[in-house]
């Protein structure tokens, strides 16, 4: 068997016996090969995510295992699309892993990633226009989160400088740089980080370019830039200052210096001019060169005066800076209004709290100049026109309508971009008409071989981030060009329109944006000092706690440091599989109905004490998000009233739309309150509100009734007008109707939601894929009398997609469906087997021990709180020991590899294992040993791992003591342990059936279609049993036809053998090999039938009424006689037809339901209703059971007109023969009076019974319930199998069913008859118990203490137990008095030599 | 529990035309699922066991107890 996880089913091809099934399979991210299940990805894992295992009331990490025990055991990392701020960023920053960090404190693990793309995290952290803020998600709940800001946090609490930057091997050429602004200081950077040495040239007297020419120290300190710029300089990177290229190098004298390549970014750094008047009079400077000079020298003339002319940052960088030196007014003119505004709005406020004026739609005309200077400047208003087909909105003049200012320096800021004059003769370089040069988009590139060009010098002035992300790709450009590769491939930029994101979480709690602290105004006159100050550790961290994950993991890969098995693999990648298959069997199962769809009804998200019976479900548990303590939700406490309202999604067209009823909510709902009330030890009220209580399994209505009368819950039969929160506890206040029709109130601590199963929309999705019909409730379509058979042959459906069911319904309709599959596939069965090549075995017997003792370290599971080496020096010196070492992981494929080689290096012939489960391990170490030709039964394992370092991590030292001691038990049993040969016993491939109905039959065919021989036997003259009476079912399937197709079906088989009129008289035997005696027709001949197992289906027939005048007046029938009748006679001469359900079931005598009288008496009344729509059909009930989808043929019949009455049990109706018809005298609890109804015909829902098995049971020793129904080894998950091995039951002989029901049990049965048929040989397990013969005493104790009665006393007079009945489970070795019994692999002395090697020296 | 011994089975080669494929797709990893598979596989069936989530096991491996036994459903 082959488990694909994370898969889902792309689609179908193919007909029946060979389908080809296209299946993707996403990545898991963690090779479940490696993993070791020890968790540490999950514990260094900062993503925290809802747990849906605890229905989101817990949290789980973005690495995580779905819950503890889940197979397989590996975690898994659970990842979406790369998150939108990280695709966002021009330089592919990692927003989302570094935000996790700064969460967690971890600064330093969020500069190394940070530093992965971007040299400069302080600098970018304080002048990014972030970009990705804008693409961020938060935004959706109240605000995007301070990306920008929390990147300067790290920087600001860890030196950059003080990242080991990784960098590959040194390599000999060296490259040229030219510009040491962002994109030259990226290139340069990224280059090291590839082995590859530059040289920076810079034209400047300092490095950094735009950053520190254009970008004043308020913003920026030049510390912040200098410390950063080392940070490239620390990794060998030189830069050449006051070295100007055209002027001081040219591009071929750096080839001929030997630079391999060149890299050109001299960025954008010239002023455009505004082309008005007077602009070459003094005082107008151009804004980047007064930003120059200031930034470069700290001083710079400033008028007194100064207007600016622009809207961008530079504008606004110009106006804070004149503040700054001393301007007493400062006003900047834009042309457009402060919406379209390009200078970011933060800095737009920081300058008019420095008092900075800005003035709105105005341009500049001309500038007023006396003597040479700055006198004024002339402006005229604008005024924007209407949006163009582009939706821009153009400034246009306002006619007339100009103004003048006075100023005595102007300064225009209205963009930049390169100087081309040390460019322009190059030989191999063009440049756009914008004034830019030219080069490939993605390698960056130039028209000659070996020059490279980014950053602004490309695009025009831009931002700093895209200048980094620019010099990052021509690195990369650089090194594939020296390497002469490709420098294109794998380049191209992926577009991905459809993102899966996380979705936003709607009920996370809403949080503002924290704001960093800023220098006050009045502190900001005459100085650069920084303004904005950075946050604070708890106010940065809790805004990185803002972050929603979007693309759920974050790939820090803190995770990868974090693991070590080197099982977590980041760049897996989806896989498209194609698989072989013969049959398909869909059981994709259900969701809970989710209630926040009908929150109007019940205010479930509003309301924390609002739970679903899953959520609640959880809290009980003891896995859950409370370790099982049952309390509120909103403050912890214990409740003390709990009210369920039943049909939450369930049997409501109206408001969910399900019209169906699931089937198991009454029986969870009475379930979760008897044990809500074990939990509370007393004093817990439970009330469970519903509309019918539907305990109609299997001994369900006991269960029931055990709830009411002992467990004390309260029923009561309401429909809930309204839950609402009330008062500071958050309690719930229901208002409803009860019985009396008096309004009710009450005040519950919690309710609970008993949500109905649906299945999802994917599962139709899935459906329509695979060509598979389903229901308007997206349920699968079965064609008659084909249960777990859907519209497509070949494809089967079985679990909750089938019907809503429980889990032994669920369980038992999955063993009919893998019968129907395999039986398409029988010509084909073992041909994919492969046998298992055992070497022979050595023969240790005799040998002195030779122990080996493997202590595992478990990664650090184990070694991080045992000293294993102190453990494996211990063992070393333990007698019989001849090897002890240690294993990372032991259970691991290479820790097998290399054990294999020691066992035989050191002729071990015992193995102790000191590690972890031997539930969960133990078959992979024997399976080591049988490999090395010793016995599987030569291993022993010491559990020092749950059993001790997880439960002593605060006492290492005292872990290793026990550990120590644990290798001494596990030692000395080791040593007293003997070769044991399991035995192997043939299979006698027939079966035998008991029942010859349609169960029986059923099961009959599915085996003999499977290849195997079958004989049948039935008691009765005939085959067909109980179906012989029955002429259609609910859903119009005419049974008579389906009986006899059936039945020639059976008696046409050549493989099965049917005897009628036979009686089971004898049996013995065990699994494989029975033989029962029978005897056969009307002389009794009697026959020895071999086979190897027994299909148990000997049926029900319908209780005999002694009620209601049954027997006495001919118009009183059963529901089965009104069928008859309705076929033969039809209705017309009926008036008013009465029944009555519940006779014969849920009294004193049989205290089950008979499950299927309810849909009967519907059907019966539909039938009538057809017939003649004129007869009064009347249905008194006590709860109207129409499970599933027989909720809506109730439906039906109420739209019919047929009037359902509801009566107490302890008030049943009273009947009484008269002349006009049966007299029904009931009482009505709606309209709270007594009716009486003449009835033609009262027809009774009798209940069914099993048929007579007594002398059967005898026969076979099987158990029956006091009802006489078989029971089953576990109700929940053997539901077809009897407690003996090779016995199975199907049909009315389990419990009450309907026809199909029974098809699909007596299929079931036959699957798991055919698990024994298909193997002609058993292997048994040697742990079997053995007798001393000598030693017995025959007392009889180990006769009765046998759970499965196995001890015999044979005919020497002694106790004889048969291996192959034998479990294993040891109790009569534990009871025998004689010490006569002793139990292999756990033999007395095996046990007490561990007991003496713990208590050695202590006694 | 059942001392029967599973023998390995592995997915091999196509088989002729015409004569059927030994194996089963399972889609599902639930309760339902996994009886499905265990009965397929102990009747000499290659079984792939498809399951959409990253862990067998489905709704019930949710449940606390379960009726009417109120055993523990794991």
């Amino acid at each position: 068997m082959e488990i694909i996880t994370q898969a889902e089913v792309q689609g179908l091809d193919g007909v029946p016996g060979r389908f080809t099934a296209r299946v993707r399979q996403h990545p898991r991210y963690i090779d479940t090969a490696k993993c070791t299940s020890c968790g540490e990805c999950a514990k260094v894992c900062p993503v925290p995510l809802p747990n849906e295992y605890d229905e989101g009331l817990s949290v789980r990490r973005a690495a995580y295992k779905r819950y503890a025990q889940a197979i397989p055991g590996a975690f898994a990392i659970h990842k979406a699309d790369k998150a939108p701020c990280r695709v966002a960023c021009p330089a592919g920053l990692n927003v989302q892993g570094y935000v996790q960090m700064v969460k967690e404190g971890k600064y330093h693990e969020a500069l190394e990633i940070i530093m992965e793309d971007l040299p400069l995290p302080g600098v970018l952290g304080r002048i990014c226009p972030h970009g990705c803020e804008d693409a961020c998600r938060r935004a959706e709940l109240d605000e995007p989160l301070a990306i920008r800001d929390l990147k300067r946090l790290a920087a600001d609490r860890v030196d950059p400088r003080e990242i080991t930057v990784p960098c590959a091997p040194r390599r000999p050429e060296t490259v040229a740089i030219v510009g040491s602004g962002p994109a030259g200081l990226s290139c340069a950077y990224h280059l090291a980080r590839r082995g590859i040495r530059s040289t920076v040239y810079e034209a400047q007297s300092k490095p950094g370019g735009m950053l520190r020419v254009g970008i004043p120290a308020h913003r920026l300190p030049r510390e912040v830039l200098d410390r950063e710029i080392e940070v490239i300089t620390q990794l060998g990177v030189e830069i050449k200052t006051d070295t100007a290229l055209g002027h001081d190098v040219t591009i071929d004298g750096l080839f001929a210096a030997g630079f391999k390549a060149v890299y050109l970014a001299l960025g954008a750094h010239k002023g455009i001019e505004l082309g008005i008047p007077g602009e070459r009079a003094d005082g107008v400077r151009q804004g980047v060169d007064f930003l120059r000079e200031v930034n470069l020298s700290g001083m710079t003339w400033v008028g007194r005066r100064v207007a600016i002319i622009g809207g961008g940052n530079v504008a606004i960088d110009v106006s804070r800076s004149a503040v700054r030196l001393g301007a007493e007014e400062v006003n900047i003119l834009y042309r457009r209004t402060r919406k379209e505004m390009p200078a970011w709005e933060e800095e737009i406020r920081a300058a008019e709290a420095e008092g900075v004026k800005i003035t709105y739609l105005a341009a500049p005309q001309e500038i007023l100049v006396r003597e040479g200077r700055v006198q004024g400047l002339r402006c005229i208003r604008m005024e924007l026109t209407e949006p163009d087909s582009s939706g821009r909105r153009r400034p246009v003049p306002v006619p007339g309508s100009e103004f003048e200012i006075a100023c005595d320096q102007i300064i225009p800021a209205i963009g930049q971009r390169p100087d081309l004059a040390a460019l322009e003769e190059v030989n191999g370089l063009s440049f756009s008409r914008f004034g830019t040069a030219e080069a490939d988009p993605v390698t960056y590139a130039t028209g000659r071989a070996g020059v490279f060009a980014g950053g602004d010098l490309l695009t025009g002035p831009w931002v700093a981030i895209g200048a980094v992300a620019a010099g990052k790709e021509a690195a990369e450009s650089i090194r594939r060009y020296l390497d002469g590769r490709d420098m294109a491939a794998g380049r191209e930029p992926i577009k991905n329109e459809h993102p899966r994101y996380r979705p936003v979480p709607r009920n996370e709690p809403r949080r503002p944006r924290a704001h960093m602290p800023e220098l006050p105004v009045a502190q900001r006159q005459g100085n650069f000092m920084e303004v904005e100050l950075g946050y604070e550790d708890s106010t940065g961290r809790g805004e990185a706690g803002r972050c929603i994950n979007c693309g759920y993991c974050c790939e820090c890969l803190q995770c990868v440091e974090a693991c070590l098995a080197k099982a977590v693999v980041h760049d897996q990648k989806p896989v498209e599989r194609e698989i072989q298959v013969g049959s398909v069997i869909l059981c994709p199962g259900s969701s809970p109905f989710d209630p926040s769809a009908i929150e109007n009804v019940y205010p479930y998200r509003k309301c924390p004490n609002v739970v679903t019976s899953l959520e609640f479900e959880r809290l009980l548990s003891a896995s859950g998000p409370t370790m099982g303590h049952l309390v509120r939700p909103s403050d912890g406490k214990e409740p003390k009233k709990i009210a369920w309202l039943q049909c939450v999604g369930s049997r409501d067209i109206n408001r969910s739309g399900n019209g169906y009823c699931s089937s198991v909510c009454c029986m969870y709902a009475v379930k979760d309150a008897m044990i809500a009330k074990e939990h509370a030890h007393g004093g817990l009220d439970c009330a469970i509100f519903y509309m019918d209580i539907r305990t109609f399994g299997k001994e369900y209505e006991k269960y029931y009734l055990r709830a009411r009368d002992n467990a004390g819950v309260r029923f009561v039969k309401a429909r809930i007008h309204s839950v609402d929160e009330v008062g500071p506890e958050r309690a719930l206040h229901l208002r409803y109707v009860d019985d009396a029709g008096r309004l009710q109130e009450e005040v519950f601590d919690m309710v609970v939601l008993s949500v109905g199963l649906q299945v999802t929309p994917e599962t139709r999705e899935l459906a329509e894929r695979l060509g598979v019909e389903v229901d308007k409730y997206r349920f699968a379509v079965s064609p008659p009398f084909m249960p777990v058979a859907t519209s497509r042959p070949g494809v089967f459906a079985c679990g909750v997609f089938q019907q809503p069911k429980d889990i032994p319904g669920s369980v038992a309709e999955a063993s009919a469906a893998a019968c129907l599959a395999g039986s398409l596939l029988a010509p084909a069965r073992n041909r994919l087997a492969r046998q298992v090549e055992i070497p022979a075995e050595i023969d240790v017997r005799g040998e002195p021990p030779r122990i080996g003792v493997f202590v595992c370290n478990c990664g650090i599971n184990i070694a991080g709180v045992v000293n294993v080496p102190a453990v494996v020096e211990h063992a070393r010196r333990l007698p019989n020991v001849v090897f002890a070492g240690q294993n990372l992981f032991t259970c691991s494929q290479d820790s097998q590899e290399q054990m294999k080689q020691l066992i035989a290096e050191h002729r071990l012939n015992r193995v102790v294992v000191a590690a972890c489960s031997p539930k969960t391990h133990e078959g992979i170490f024997m399976d080591t040993l049988e490999a090395t030709g010793r016995n599987k039964y030569l291993l022993e394992m010491a559990n020092i791992r749950n059993q001790d370092s997880w439960v002593h991590a605060q006492a290492p030292q005292r872990a290793t003591a026990k550990a120590k001691e644990l290798v001494d038990m596990a030692a000395a049993r080791a040593a007293t342990l003997n070769p044991l040969q399991e035995k192997v016993i043939p299979v006698n491939q027939r079966a035998l059936v008991i029942g010859g109905g349609v169960a029986g039959m059923s099961a009959a065919v599915a085996i003999a279609d499977q290849g195997y021989e079958v004989v049948l036997i039935e008691k009765e003259d005939r085959l067909g049993g109980m179906a012989n009476r029955l002429h259609a079912t609910i859903e119009g399937w005419e049974v008579p036809r389906f009986l006899q197709e059936l039945t020639h079906r059976v008696q046409s088989h050549p493989r099965i053998q049917a005897l009628t009129r036979a009686l089971v008289v004898g049996f013995s035997g065990f699994k494989g090999n029975f033989t029962t005696e029978v005897l056969v027709g009307p002389a009794m001949y009697e026959r020895k039938i071999d086979h190897g197992v027994v299909i148990l289906a000997t049926g029900a027939v319908e209780y005999l009424p002694t009620e209601y005048l049954y027997g006495q007046d001919p118009r009183v029938v059963t529901q089965v006689e009104l069928g008859d009748r309705l076929h033969g006679k039809g209705a017309q001469d009926l008036s008013h037809v009465v029944m009555i359900q519940c006779v014969g079931s849920r009294n004193d005598q049989n205290p089950n339901c008979s499950r299927i009288c309810c849909q009967n008496a519907v059907k019966n009344a539909i039938l009538i209703k057809r017939l003649n729509p004129e007869t009064q059909v009347i249905i008194l009930y006590r709860d109207i059971r129409t499970y599933g989808l027989l909720e809506d043929y109730y439906q039906e019949a109420r739209k019919l007109g047929v009037l359902f009455f509801r009566f107490d049990a302890q008030a049943p109706p009273q009947v009484e023969a008269g002349e006009g018809g049966i007299a029904v005298r009931f009482h009505d609890p709606i309209i709270g009076r007594d009716l009486q109804v003449d009835a033609d015909l009262l027809a009774l829902s009798a209940g069914m019974v099993p048929a007579d098995t007594e002398e059967l049971a005898s026969l076979v020793k099987l158990a029956r319930t006091p009802e006489g129904h078989f029971m089953e080894a576990h109700v929940k998950l053997r539901p077809v199998d009897m407690a003996t091995e090779g016995l199975f039951i199907c049909g009315t002989a389990h419990s009450p069913q309907l026809l199909n029901e029974s098809i699909s049990q007596a299929y079931a049965a036959a699957a798991r008859a055919i698990t024994f048929l298909s193997k002609s040989r058993l292997t048994l397990s040697a742990v079997t118990a053995k007798v001393t013969a000598d030693l017995c005493a025959a007392c009889l104790i180990c006769v009765r203490s046998c759970p499965y009665h196995v001890p015999k006393i044979n005919a020497e007079g002694v106790s004889e137990i048969d291996e192959a009945l034998c479990h294993g489970c040891g109790i009569c070795a534990a009871e025998c008095p004689a010490k006569a019994i002793q139990l292999n692999w756990y033999e007395d002395e095996q046990l007490l030599c561990k007991v003496d090697a713990l208590l050695e020296g202590v006694i | 529990m059942e001392h029967v011994r599973v023998d390995e089975i592995s997915a091999g080669p196509m088989p002729a035309e015409s004569s059927p494929v030994g194996a089963v797709m399972v889609v599902g990893g639930g309760i339902a699922g996994i009886q499905s598979a265990l009965d397929l596989a102990n009747s000499g069936y290659y079984v792939y066991l498809v399951e959409k989530s990253s862990a067998i096991g489905g709704l019930m491996s949710q449940l606390d107890k379960t009726f009417p036994t109120n055993d523990c459903a794991m």
